[in-house]
């Protein structure tokens, strides 16, 4: 079957350049000092964060800047086929990236000899699910009142023949390539591009342009999900 | 389901009924001598910098791409990095650029999503949930993580385990009297892991360490008399007034600014509202007996009991819907679930909680 | 399970809260703190359910395979439990720190539904000796705050009660390989049958007698052992574990059976009540994580 139909529809019935419906939440959970959940169509992601805190092994403390650290784990049932280890090289190759990210965004010097443990929960994954566990992080740190340059928005976006496609599902990733970017929305600068599967160096502009577009969008609606959040709480917190 | 998320819609009615607290979402209150600042609305401030007659203009900063262009000159882009540009003559002095933000290419920037104050100069944006960020003078209560040679480490929900050296404590023989080798080595019957202190930031060193101070009398181990050996009896007897019950951790932006930390309630608890979000929840002790008494916990009644029950669940509720913590928002809080007739159980109900934190925040707004 | 130190002082309290019957957050010694929950909200499970109680959260998926069967049993259906503790829930649980605390909980849920009693596995045979439904029944605890044991348990009960396999005909034989026809009708479903399923009751040894159920986690750090007693909707015990390490005296386990056995026929019934209310709401919309 095609990716994009005759009509120039998607099989979901987007148009190539269209997102999949986003909702996030902010705060689920008291115990971590922040948490979010994010939806991107089917896609699903809980993020945890705690800290900034003393270092648990003294052995990784900087006295320069933080250390952040992240685990990313899966249900058991996120995908069509049961994941039978919750972590695995690949989410932890994931990991890494994400920590990553996060070690360019985090005001790292404003917390010399701490520690940030990022965790995120893969609860579905229906394609993207790198940048929705970087969006759930960056509004998880977000809710934690952790110190940042800038949000991290992060999208997926593809190439269907000669048609670039945004935010691509787990069934039109396997037909082409998924190129990942991560950036700070108001900065307007990368901060992480990854791409699976081959990619024309000639199409390569027209697709990080476009993710970078969707980043803009999602970011949108992150931003108006924080300020809803501020102003329900907000509101009361006003009473002094 | 139980109301929970619908808690927040209804919350939003509330606040809008509120609205004669204006400002102090995300609204910096500038100066109008000094910045043109129009816009009371409840939203972030993204500031055009290409302005340089130190006029805010509520704007995109970034001109193409999506969304915020189009708002420009209305009101600012819907995010929450304040942004302000200062009149060219004013140059920021480092002490002004406040917590929470930071300075790029000559304009203050928020690093974190909350509301912003503005004390003269200095602007600062506080998130509603953080870690403790220390200020000297503040009166904290936190628990003992670690005894090490000559100081303990006590945890009080900030970035960094603070410190509390031996020579920072009262010890016997008054406050002249220099510690010695055998203090050092009864460290631990003085204070263990698990303990709580009620004690004063007494200085924040470089790297962002506190250090605290439990010189005074008023401050000490909030605690009872089972520590072993003289000194820790001593001390105990000393400082006497916190004794057993309950600890509650909400987050430290919620904690009201207030010089007296401790409040005797009248509904018969004493509260110490630590600045760092620990808030500790002892029965009162009588005044005359103040010095020498030591309350025996079998005879802490269950009236008193219920009173610290009622008192703990209404603080919890309080800090579930982020209402600020104060003597008088607890008491109301209290005196509320009382009048609507709630058993102290009933208010571990999320429904129940979100019922009398409206009507708790109804009565104060009257 | 949380790394909780409290001191003398704040044991003190609880412990003599308890004695005189008024917990610190105002309960009594038996009583539960409310539950939330809700099933179907993972698609690509069978069966899901996720359960709030207090500050706890487990989300409970199943999926259902079709593998051969063991030989020793050629005609009964497999259950397999795995729990994960989610990073989530505790720093603690990073990397491997969790596994312990999983590997009790998946045991017990092991020992809970091992017996025929409290499920019918027969019913799970598809070709007698050839092909069973194995169903896998995956919990994370998403968050970790005071009787786990309890709340996983009812979690699997409501997952398996939302469970909904899709009917498989044979249509014939090739060559010795069966040939197997999935129903794709979301009407033509299996279900399982959990009437007998039974729940975890939990009781924390306060002091000597006195023993508490739901504890808070600054309340499991005051006790040092727990019973952990399995009870199915008729009150009948079908497995207790002791854990931690402390003693009970025998009157005490006793009582606290009693106790379980009493509280369970309880629990089941408002869990029962409340999944059957949920399944009669035309075109539930799923609430999800908001």
């Amino acid at each position: 079957m095609d990716v994009i139909s005759p009509e120039g529809l998607r099989q979901d019935g987007r148009t190539p350049t269209c997102l999949r419906d986003i909702s996030c939440r902010l705060g689920l959970y008291d115990r971590p000092n922040g948490s979010a959940y994010i939806e991107i169509g089917n896609t699903k992601v809980l993020a945890a964060v705690y800290g900034p805190r003393e270092v648990r092994s003294l052995s990784k403390q900087n006295l320069d800047e933080c250390v952040i650290q992240c685990e990313m784990s899966r249900i058991a049932a996120c995908q069509g086929e049961r994941v039978r280890r919750p972590r695995d090289q690949r989410t932890r190759a994931l990991s890494l990236q994400i920590a990553g990210v996060f070690h360019a965004a985090i005001r790292k010097t404003k917390y010399p000899g701490s520690q940030i443990d990022i965790y995120v929960q893969v609860l579905q994954a229906d394609g993207g699910v790198t940048s929705a566990c970087i969006n759930a992080s960056a509004l998880a740190l977000i809710h934690a009142g952790v110190e940042l340059m800038d949000y991290v928005v992060s999208c997926t976006a593809s190439i269907n023949k000669t048609t670039p496609i945004l935010d691509v599902t787990q069934q039109e990733s396997v037909t082409g390539c998924e190129v990942t970017v991560s950036m700070l929305p108001n900065k307007g600068s990368v901060v992480s591009l990854d791409c699976a599967h081959t990619l024309h160096l000639d199409q390569l502009d027209e697709v990080v342009d476009l993710a970078m577009e969707g980043c803009q969008q999602i970011y949108k609606v992150m931003s108006q999900e924080v300020e809803t959040y501020l102003q329900d709480k907000n509101a009361v917190m006003s009473h002094q | 389901m139980t109301p929970y998320q619908q808690g927040n819609k209804s919350q939003v009615t509330v606040s809008s009924s509120s609205s004669s607290h204006p400002g102090v979402w995300l609204v910096a209150e500038l100066e109008v001598s000094e910045l043109v600042c129009a816009s009371v609305r409840r939203i972030a401030l993204h500031v055009n910098t290409a302005t340089t007659t130190g006029k805010l203009i509520f704007g995109a900063k970034r001109e193409a791409g999506l969304g915020t262009g189009e708002e420009g000159g209305k009101c600012g882009a819907y995010r929450p990095w304040w942004v302000c540009k200062r009149p060219p003559t004013s140059v920021l002095s480092p002490q002004e650029r406040g917590h929470g933000t930071y300075m790029e290419k000559g304009v203050q920037v928020a690093s974190v999503a909350g509301c912003v104050t503005r004390v003269n100069r200095l602007i600062t944006v506080t998130p509603l949930r953080q870690v403790y960020q220390g200020a000297v003078g503040d009166t904290v209560v936190g628990r003992i993580t670690r005894v090490q040679n000559n100081r303990w480490k006590v945890d009080v929900n900030s970035r960094l385990d603070a410190e509390l050296r031996l020579s920072n404590i009262q010890l016997p023989g008054g406050e002249q009297r220099r510690c010695s080798v055998e203090d050092e080595r009864d460290m631990r019957a003085l204070l263990t892991e698990g303990d709580l202190v009620c004690v004063e930031v007494q200085k924040i060193c470089d790297d962002g360490l506190l250090r605290l101070a439990a010189r005074s009398n008023k401050f000490g181990k909030v605690s009872d008399l089972h520590g072993q050996g003289s000194l820790a009896r001593y001390i105990t007897q000393q400082i006497q007034c916190l004794t057993a019950s309950t600890l509650v951790a909400v987050s430290p932006s919620l904690i009201a600014q207030d010089k007296q930390r401790m409040h005797d309630l009248p509904c018969g608890a004493r509260v110490v509202f630590g600045a760092n979000g620990y808030v500790y929840i002892t029965p009162t002790v009588p005044q005359e007996q103040a010095s020498t008494y030591i309350v025996n916990f079998e005879e802490v009644p269950v009236e008193v009991r219920k009173t610290i029950g009622r008192l703990r669940n209404c603080l919890k509720l309080l800090a579930h819907h982020s209402i600020m913590i104060s003597p008088t928002s607890v008491m109301t809080a209290y005196d509320t679930s009382i009048e609507l007739e709630f058993e102290v159980r009933d208010l571990l109900k999320l429904d129940v909680m979100q019922d009398v934190a409206l009507a708790a925040v109804q009565s104060m707004n009257k | 399970m949380a790394d909780i130190t409290l001191s003398e002082s704040e044991k003190r309290y609880i412990v003599d809260g308890v004695k005189l019957g008024l917990r610190v957050d105002g309960r009594e010694r038996l009583d539960y703190q409310h539950m939330e929950i809700e099933t179907g909200l993972v698609s690509t499970a069978n069966g899901s359910a996720r359960l709030r109680h207090g500050c706890t959260d487990v989300l409970v998926t199943v999926k259902m395979e079709m593998e051969p069967p063991p030989t020793h049993q050629p005609k009964d259906g497999l259950i397999n439990f795995f729990v994960n503790c989610s990073a989530n829930a505790a720093p603690e649980f990073e990397g491997r720190g969790g596994e312990d605390l999983a590997t009790s909980l998946s045991a017990m849920l092991d020992g809970l539904y091992a017996s025929p009693m409290s499920l019918d596995r027969s019913r799970l045979c598809v070709v007698p000796g050839k092909y069973v439904k194995v169903l896998y029944v995956d919990v994370e605890i998403l968050e970790c705050g005071g009787s786990l044991f309890d709340t996983v348990s009812l979690g699997v009960k409501a997952a398996l009660y939302a469970t909904r396999m899709p009917k498989i005909y044979i249509t014939g034989e090739d060559g010795g390989e069966m040939e197997f026809m999935v129903s794709e009708n979301p009407q033509e479903v299996d279900r399982v049958d959990v009437s007998n399923a039974p729940i975890l009751i939990t009781h924390l040894r306060i002091t000597e007698n006195l023993t508490i159920v739901d504890p808070s986690p600054e309340e499991e750090c005051c006790g040092p052992v727990q019973v952990v007693v399995g009870v199915n909707p008729k009150g009948l015990i079908t497995a207790t574990q002791q854990f931690g390490a402390g003693t009970f005296a025998p009157q005490t386990l006793a009582d606290s059976f009693k106790s379980a056995s009493a509280l369970g026929v309880k629990i089941h019934q408002q869990l029962m009540q409340r999944l059957q209310q949920e399944e009669n709401v035309p075109n539930r919309k799923i609430r999800g994580f908001w």
